[in-house]
């Protein structure tokens, strides 16, 4: 009977252990803080912008060289299929006819 | 300068203003906030990380609440995200432990409390925090505003955006389950 008595009284003194607290202050410089991290925070995103615009430039860069060689492709493409593949053969490997051969 | 004044400051970015406000609210927030985590340089950073949020988001603050509430509401979420971050952290802790990466975390012992607390009941309050672990996000947090901050039922149900009823629901759940983990520390002692 004891030790319940003792197990209830010792809960709820447990429980009620933060009766009475003193007040507790915070960091005077806390603002000195808070705007040291705020700037921080600016710096950080004003790199991170910069690194965003370098690498949107690059992209932009690669993406006209690659267009601009693939249209160099394109053109040369069209003016070798003027000539036909058999005639620039012979013609590359001076190739004689049946003919002038016999 | 008055409430209404003090967010229109703000809303317009003056930083007199901010000023005004984290000299006004610093420390009644830290004073919660150490009733989540009962390190003092833990407590700061996240005391920073709620002045920070609401300077951040204080352009779409539509004054359906008081200030004071919408920055407890913050620091309690701020508080809990902390909480749950750390425990993540513990966690994996454990798993580099079992292949020996770090050290057995088993020797980091919990035995915190909150700095307001009178001398007399520090021991007593040690026993308390280690049993509020094992409370819910929204339990722990009505029982840190009505037993730290010493808010009233009406301004905690506001914070935690509850009813009456549910938060004397919560409060009586709260303190049944602290009841039943004291207890067992009790026996075990």
């Amino acid at each position: 009977m004891k030790n319940n008595e003792e197990h209830t009284t010792w809960v709820n003194d447990v429980l009620n252990s933060f009766d009475g607290m003193n007040r507790v202050e915070a960091n005077p410089f806390l603002y000195t803080k808070i705007q040291q991290r705020l700037l921080n925070t600016r710096q950080q995103s004003t790199t991170y912008g910069r690194w965003m615009y370098r690498l949107a430039f690059m992209l932009i860069v690669l993406l006209a060289v690659n267009i601009y060689s693939y249209s160099s492709f394109i053109k040369t493409q069209k003016n070798n299929s003027n000539v036909s593949g058999i005639e620039a053969f012979v013609t590359d490997y001076e190739i004689q006819t049946d003919g002038d051969n016999i | 300068m008055n409430e209404q004044q003090l967010i229109y400051a703000l809303q317009n970015g003056q930083e007199p203003a901010f000023r005004l406000l984290v000299e006004r609210y610093k420390d009644r927030l830290y004073h919660t906030i150490l009733g989540f985590i009962p390190v003092e340089e833990d407590a700061e950073d996240v005391l920073q990380d709620v002045f920070i949020k609401v300077f951040e988001n204080i352009a779409t603050f539509k004054a359906e609440s008081m200030l004071g509430t919408w920055m407890y509401r913050i620091a309690v979420t701020q508080s809990l995200d902390a909480i749950r971050k750390k425990k993540r952290k513990k966690r994996a802790a454990a798993a580099m432990s079992w292949f020996g990466i770090t050290k057995d975390v088993e020797n980091i012992a919990v035995e915190y409390t909150h700095p307001g607390v009178l001398a007399e009941n520090k021991e007593r309050s040690v026993q308390l925090f280690r049993a509020m672990q094992n409370l819910s996000g929204n339990q722990r947090a009505a029982f840190i505003l009505q037993k730290i901050e010493g808010l009233s039922q009406q301004d905690i149900a506001e914070v935690l955006e509850v009813s009456i009823g549910a938060l004397e629901s919560l409060l009586s759940r709260a303190k049944q389950n602290l009841k039943q983990t004291l207890s067992t520390y009790y026996y075990e002692e």
